[in-house]
């Protein structure tokens, strides 16, 4: 058996230049900012390739050692045709690059080279605490961002955004709500004629008007016979503006379509929201009925089992 | 005799036959011998009377056919009538009561629309305008007037640019082509809006097909024009009678001033000469004859020596009739849009061919979103554009020589148009016109330069349309 | 109600869907009838003008659909079953034809395959 050859340790051996070689004096293609005759904007250090002169050695080899730099190549050749114009570019260049290093240093000793009052903001800073709306979860009203998401299908919560700005641009373009007394709405809540001129609140209160304070819960075979025992829970504002919602929504389903296209969905559940305000809305009457339920079963909260288990 | 032997044990009578004592031959043309169900399952099930009532689905399962009963589906009442699904998806409304009306708005005057000075202010379009708008289809329901107190537009720098193109042009009796380019909701069918209702100020004869697609996507009547050969011509009357409709719609006015010149016999209705030219619409009752009306009618508007009016002819959805339509001719061969003749009759204005006696314009409008893409029309319009330019380092787009989809006709026709490209609006401009939606009530911010620089930016830099659904179609308001 | 060819549709019917009502008129033919009559793709059977539905009713008696092409396809059949070949008897047994698996998922051939076959 012949020794087996180790190609691998062989290439191994071979040495890698990472670093870019010095171009030679008798380099023939000329640097970028050489092409540019025309005056440049002021870049950042990182990207400062013009060469430094020969006056300015000291500077120039300073920044031969920090890394992210080309090594600068000598243009004793080209610095004869170079202007008076150029030259005081590279001063600016050379004054950026010393900034610069500084900053570095600063970096280094584990100071923030950052001066706000020297640099500046454009459009001023924010004051602190931010407001929550400046939170990417939490930049729109509670109830709209939870609303919305109940709006959506199929995972779609782009076109829930969509249909709700349009069922929000219905709101504000209808007329003022004529309310039934009998209906009567949150209180608290603005006079109707204010509601087209602020949606959100106009669904807000209309929501919030129709939310049921209780649900029903069912306990299994604890009324005897195997019946379920009824027995009222309260809700949270959250679950009673979801239930609600899911009320509205099926009051939607049950308007007849009567056109097609995009504005069709958000149309009929902005004319339910405004048949809601204006206490037309079968939805009302759901909320009575789960009312007077709740009210019936609430004796049944004094059952011994449902005691011990709440 | 091995196959009498199957036969025999094979051909048995039918159940239909047995009942009925009657011995079936085997190769009996009525019976199926081999099979043991009777003839009369054998033809289609007659319908019951009742069968449609009972909900119930037959279904074959594992060789047998089961019945199931269908879930009752709440009953949805009647159906929408014909035509009002359509109705309430094209409905368009101008105005909002609720929304503020803006004291600084001034209404659209014959020549604000080609004053420098007035860039960047927001105009509204007077009543007049808008009910001959209305009349052209020009306002799209995906537009936002509903929101605003009163339909007002700004005038950009390029309302400026077109209508200075559309005056310089009429001042020399010269006839301006250009077609509107640009992004999705960039402004180019409001830029369209804005050419009409100039038009409209100024005594203009305004024709416009505000749909492109309509005229070729196979939705019109169409039947060949008599005596034309080669190529064969085809009109399409029902869309020309609606076309006439609007164009009597909008240009009323000046139709009843305007007098014929020649006489026209050959229409449905004898129309003699010095008679208004709105009588000759009139006479277009019925979609037959329509076409011939509205030949008349453009030999009239054309005719020199006559003192008429510019004409604008416009239309949105340029390249939809850059294509191969969806029209099939008797010979089952594809017909090309541009021999349809009311296509004919825009694409020789906009190629420069017909040359209208007191000037005017042709203005067509691309369309991102639902138009075809039509690679010689996306050619000719950066050749334009590079030509235009005219600058050396530019060189003119040639075609590519392993693309096949070109189309000569196509390229023919857009071989001498101006293209003016409606490009995202600058701050300045943003900012007064957040500056009226502030005002109107519908933008509850205060309107300063990081506000501005915001929705600009949210606008894709600019882009107007998407500015809009920035700020005004948005969930938090 | 229109009558087309002996049968009642009604108004609001595409004449294409109305033309491929009748037995062995396909798509494909559907529309070359259409293009010749220039009658555009999206017409309604009530928006056609008298002229043209005699026109279309003549065009469609001088072409082999309904019982005609029926008895073609009979008589193919038949012709096999006088034959006394194996696909004829398949036909007659209501069974697949071309060597289809008749364990599951024979229905078609159940319902449709028969010497004296309708549809």
């Amino acid at each position: 058996m012949p020794p087996r050859l180790n190609l691998a340790s062989a290439f191994r051996a071979l040495s890698l230049r990472s670093t870019t070689p010095a171009a030679g004096p008798g380099i023939s293609q000329p640097l970028l900012s050489q092409k540019l005759a025309a005056p440049v904007a002021r870049r950042f250090y990182s990207d400062n390739l013009t060469p430094n002169s020969n006056n300015e050695s000291s500077s120039s080899s300073q920044i031969a050692s920090s890394p992210g730099q080309l090594p600068p190549s000598s243009s004793s050749s080209s610095s004869k045709e170079v202007g008076e114009q150029q030259q005081q570019q590279q001063q600016r260049h050379n004054e950026d690059n010393l900034d610069a290093l500084s900053r570095l240093e600063m970096v280094a000793y584990g100071l923030n080279p950052f001066n706000a009052r020297k640099e500046g903001h454009k459009y001023g800073l924010p004051s602190l605490p931010l407001p929550s709306e400046l939170h990417k979860d939490h930049r729109y009203d509670d109830v709209m961002g939870q609303i919305t998401r109940l709006l959506m299908k199929d995972g779609k919560l782009s076109k829930a955004q969509r249909d709700m700005a349009m069922i929000l641009n219905y709101l504000r373009t209808s007329p003022a709500p004529k309310t039934n007394p009998a209906r009567p709405l949150i209180p608290g809540s603005p006079a109707p004629h204010f509601l087209p001129l602020d949606p959100v609140t106009y669904l807000r209160v209309a929501i919030d008007s129709v939310a049921p304070l209780v649900k029903i819960r069912g306990f299994r075979g604890l009324a005897g016979g195997g019946r379920n025992l009824e027995v009222p829970a309260p809700l949270a504002a959250r679950q009673r503006r979801r239930t609600a919602f899911m009320w509205i929504l099926d009051a939607v389903q049950k308007r007849k379509s009567k056109g097609s296209g995009r504005k069709m969905f958000p149309t009929r559940v902005a004319e339910e929201i405004v048949a809601v305000v204006e206490g037309r809305s079968t939805v009302w009457d759901k909320r009575a009925q789960v009312h007077k339920l709740g009210t019936a079963t609430r004796a049944n909260l004094m059952n011994s089992q449902i005691k011990n288990f709440l | 005799m091995s196959a009498t032997n199957c036969l025999r044990c094979l051909g048995r009578p039918s159940v239909a036959g047995a009942s009925r004592g009657v011995v079936v031959p085997v190769f009996a043309p009525r019976t199926a011998p081999f099979s043991t169900t009777a003839i009369q399952n054998a033809l289609p099930a007659k319908g019951k009377s009742g069968e449609h009532q009972d909900r119930s689905v037959r279904v074959y399962r594992a060789g047998r056919k089961m019945t199931f009963k269908k879930k009752h589906t709440g009953d949805r009442g009647k159906p929408p009538a014909p035509g009002e699904r359509k109705a309430f998806r094209k409905k368009i409304v101008l105005s909002n009561d609720n929304a503020l009306p803006v004291p600084w708005v001034t209404e659209m005057e014959a020549s604000s629309l080609s004053n420098e000075n007035k860039v960047g202010t927001i105009v509204s379009l007077p009543p007049a305008v808008q009910d001959q708008l209305r009349a052209t289809e020009a306002f799209q329901p995906t537009q936002t007037w509903g929101l605003f107190r009163k339909p007002s537009t700004l005038i950009r720098k390029e309302t400026v640019e077109l209508v200075g193109k559309m005056e310089k042009a009429t001042a020399n009796k010269q006839t301006a082509r250009v077609v509107l380019t640009g992004e999705k909701i960039s402004g180019k069918s409001t830029m369209l809006i804005q050419a009409q209702s100039y038009a409209y100020l100024n005594n203009w004869i305004v024709i416009h097909f505000p749909d492109a697609q309509e005229l070729t996507n196979g939705s019109t009547e169409y039947a060949p024009v008599p005596n034309t050969e080669n190529p064969t011509l085809y009109m399409q009357q029902n869309y020309c009678l609606k076309l006439l409709q609007s164009i009597k719609k909008a240009n009323e006015k000046i139709l009843a001033k305007l007098l014929t010149v020649s006489n026209h016999s050959e229409l449905p209705q004898n129309i003699p000469v010095n008679q208004t030219l709105l009588s000759l619409i009139n006479a277009a009752k019925e979609a037959e004859g329509a076409w011939s009306v509205f030949q008349a009618l453009w030999s009239e508007l054309n005719a020199h020596g006559a003192n008429r009016p510019p004409i604008l002819l416009s239309m949105d959805n340029l390249p939809h009739i850059m294509k191969i339509s969806e029209y099939r001719s008797a010979s089952f061969d594809k017909i090309h849009s541009h021999d349809l003749s009311l296509v004919k009759l825009f694409t020789e204005a906009l190629s420069g061919n017909t040359r209208f006696p007191s000037g005017g314009a042709v203005i067509a409008a691309t369309n991102r979103n639902n138009g075809p893409r039509i690679p010689s029309m996306e050619l000719a319009l950066k050749q334009r554009l590079a030509e235009q330019r005219a600058s050396q380092e530019e060189t003119v787009p040639v075609r590519d020589p392993y693309f096949k989809g070109y189309d000569d006709r196509v390229e023919k026709v857009l071989k001498s148009v101006e293209v003016m490209e409606v490009n995202r609006i600058g701050k300045r401009e943003a900012r007064s016109l957040m500056e009226y939606w502030a005002a109107s009530g519908l933008l509850r911010t205060t309107v300063d330069e990081q506000t501005v620089s915001e929705k600009w930016t949210l606008g894709g830099g600019g882009v107007l349309g998407e500015m809009e659904r920035a700020a005004l179609l948005t969930m938090k308001i | 109600m229109v009558s087309l060819f002996g049968v009642n549709f009604h108004e609001a019917k595409l004449v294409q869907k109305a033309l491929q009502h009748f037995y062995a008129l396909g798509p494909q033919t559907a529309t070359r009838i259409m293009a010749k009559h220039y009658i555009h793709p999206r017409a309604k059977i009530g928006t056609l003008s008298p002229k043209t539905v005699i026109a279309l009713t003549a065009e469609l008696s001088g072409m082999v659909i309904e019982s005609d092409a029926r008895n073609i396809i009979q008589d193919n059949i038949k012709r096999l079953r006088d034959m006394g070949t194996y696909r004829g008897r398949r036909h007659a047994m209501n069974l697949p034809v071309r060597g289809q698996r008749t364990r599951n998922q024979n229905m078609t051939a159940i319902k449709l395959n028969r010497v004296e076959r309708q549809g």
